[in-house]
């Protein structure tokens, strides 16, 4: 049994960079978007028995019930924290592992992110598959069993990932998968999502409504 | 030789869980007073990790030398007369030395990896390196897989145990222990048996949180403790309220354990049946009866070779004191009586 388990952090809290360029409301309603965009995406890989959305936001929680998805709805201990905590919760279902995504990689496609599963399921307990995101850190990290070594999402958070697999002895193999190259964090990243042909579908009308474009 | 149950009247087979230094010197005790040929060890490996590329274990290394009689004596760890030339050339690369290997530890360290590396399963590498050093006894690691340990501190951040220990000097700012890997871990090769066939259990006076704690968490350990006939006699790691060596106290204040006697006791409680605590804990042995548990009260300071053979041989009297009726395998549950 393998949990898929997604973070996303307090709508008020989350996003200030984008807050910026789109107001509050247009940061909330992308970052619903985007959430709506990675639970579909993880709905259509073969081999998870739970998606956990994990997120100390009421609203958020109840997006993602509607999207398909388990809402683990708590307290903000920190990121790293709370996805740990997930894994635990999740219980049986995370049993044979975890498949972490970060709420706003919107992009994500299902086929990449079975790519990730499967290339874990090659690899034998105990192992780490890591996608990086362009910007240093880590779009999506699979893990049997999960605790083998522990969550360190954030910034520079793809080294920060191979340095505990290597003093862990553990197996780390690194999947460079388009689709989970941007994380939707600022100005910039938008951009470079939108330049994409395809994916994120609801994350592109968000913007769309919002007046985003391409070049904008 | 101290006489206990044993299915062919001989000499009891013992099962010993064990740690680091603690374990090691109890375990130079008892090979004086059992033969080796009926021991198995069954060491922690949660502690092991990559340095260098190289496949540090230094519990199963700790007990190695201990018990070739090669250890560095003051440290506790590593190799006496040891010299640490490469450490020193490493650090002058720019790698990190928080983690002193000496020349010839890491001779062992190298070892380890080429042969898992050629595919060597860790139990038979672990076989090697004792038989290398001339140790009789068997020495199993907990299991073959990576499993390790995290230290939670406080705010959540997860640590490798060494890097807690080692690097970071063991800070009071312990939240939790992590033993997730552990727990998804298979068994090495021949711990099941080891422990289904053993007349006596005993769980050396190591740290109760991360040394015995990743053993019994491995998958399946536990049940085959309590579907094992054996007596388990677990001997104290804290004296007068105080580990000995190590951060015992810090990891079990942090899971909320109390740092005493009764404290382990009422820790190892569901799945021990017999406990060995120091006579400076005498005032807490009504308590630690009252958990359920029969007690030895004695001096268990290791000061020498001769107070481990001492301590070991009160452990195994106490053992032979208890015996198990009605065990099952099927159930896993524990059954058992407390004999006079």
């Amino acid at each position: 049994m393998t949990a898929a388990i997604v973070p996303v952090k307090h709508l008020a809290a989350g996003k200030s960079r984008l807050a910026k360029a789109l107001g509050r409301e247009g940061a909330e309603r992308l970052a619903l978007a985007m959430l709506e965009d990675v639970v579909a995406a993880l709905r259509g890989v073969r081999g998870l028995d739970a998606i956990g959305v994990v997120t100390p936001d009421p609203a958020v929680a109840e997006a993602a019930e509607h999207a398909g998805a388990r809402a683990l709805l708590g307290t903000d201990p920190g990121l790293n924290e709370s996805i740990d905590r997930a894994a635990r919760d999740l219980g049986d279902a995370a049993h044979d592992g975890t498949l972490v995504v970060l709420g706003d990689v919107a992009g994500a496609r299902a086929a990449d992110l079975e790519a990730m599963l499967a290339a874990l399921a090659r690899a034998g307990a105990p192992a780490v598959v890591l996608a990086p995101a362009r910007d240093g850190g880590t779009a999506a990290l699979a893990r049997n069993p999960h605790a083998v070594i522990p969550s360190r999402f954030g910034a520079d958070s793809a080294n920060a990932h191979r340095q505990a697999a290597r003093i862990a002895g553990v197996t780390l193999i690194e999947l460079r998968l388009p689709s989970l190259a941007i994380d939707l964090d600022d100005e910039d990243s938008l951009r470079a999502f939108l330049a994409t042909p395809d994916g994120g579908e609801h994350t592109r009308a968000a913007l769309h409504a919002l007046g985003i474009e391409i070049g904008a | 030789m101290i006489a206990g149950p044993s299915v062919d009247g001989g000499a009891p087979r013992v099962v010993a869980l064990a740690g680091g230094v603690g374990a090691a010197r109890f375990l130079a005790g008892l090979v004086r007073v059992v033969d080796s040929a009926r021991i198995t060890i069954v060491g922690n490996t949660g502690d092991d990790c990559d340095l260098y590329g190289v496949h540090v274990a230094p519990d199963l290394d700790i007990v190695t030398y201990t018990l070739a009689g090669r250890v560095d004596r003051e440290k506790g760890y590593g190799l006496a007369g040891d010299s640490f030339a490469t450490v020193e050339a490493l650090g002058a690369l720019g790698h990190p030395t928080w983690f002193r290997l000496g020349d010839r530890d890491l001779a062992t360290c190298l070892h380890r990896t080429l042969r898992l590396r050629e595919g060597a399963g860790l139990a038979a590498v672990t076989d090697e390196v004792r038989r290398a050093y001339h140790v009789a006894v068997r020495i199993l690691p907990m299991s073959e897989s990576r499993c390790p340990t995290y230290v939670v501190l406080r705010g959540g951040r997860r640590v490798h145990f060494e890097e807690y220990l080692a690097r970071d000097g063991a800070p009071d700012e312990v939240e939790d222990v992590d033993l997730g890997a552990a727990e998804a871990a298979a068994p090495a090769p021949g711990v099941l048996d080891a422990i289904g066939t053993a007349d006596v259990i005993l769980v050396c006076p190591s740290n109760p949180v991360v040394s015995i704690g990743p053993i019994v968490a491995v998958r399946g350990v536990r049940e085959a403790i309590a579907a094992s006939r054996a007596p388990v006699v677990a001997v104290s790691p804290i004296i007068g309220g105080a580990p000995v060596k190590g951060p015992a106290d810090r990891l079990l204040r942090g899971i909320g354990v109390e740092v005493s006697a009764r404290g382990v006791a009422g820790f190892y409680r569901d799945w021990v049946d017999g406990y060995v605590m120091d006579q400076r804990d005498a005032a807490q042995q009504r308590d630690v009866e009252a958990l359920g548990l029969a007690v030895r009260v004695t001096d268990t300071v290791m000061r020498n070779p001769e107070a481990a053979e001492r301590l070991a041989s009160e452990a195994l009297r106490l053992a032979s004191t208890l015996t198990r009726v009605g065990s099952s395998s099927s159930d896993g549950e524990r059954d058992h009586e407390l004999g006079s």
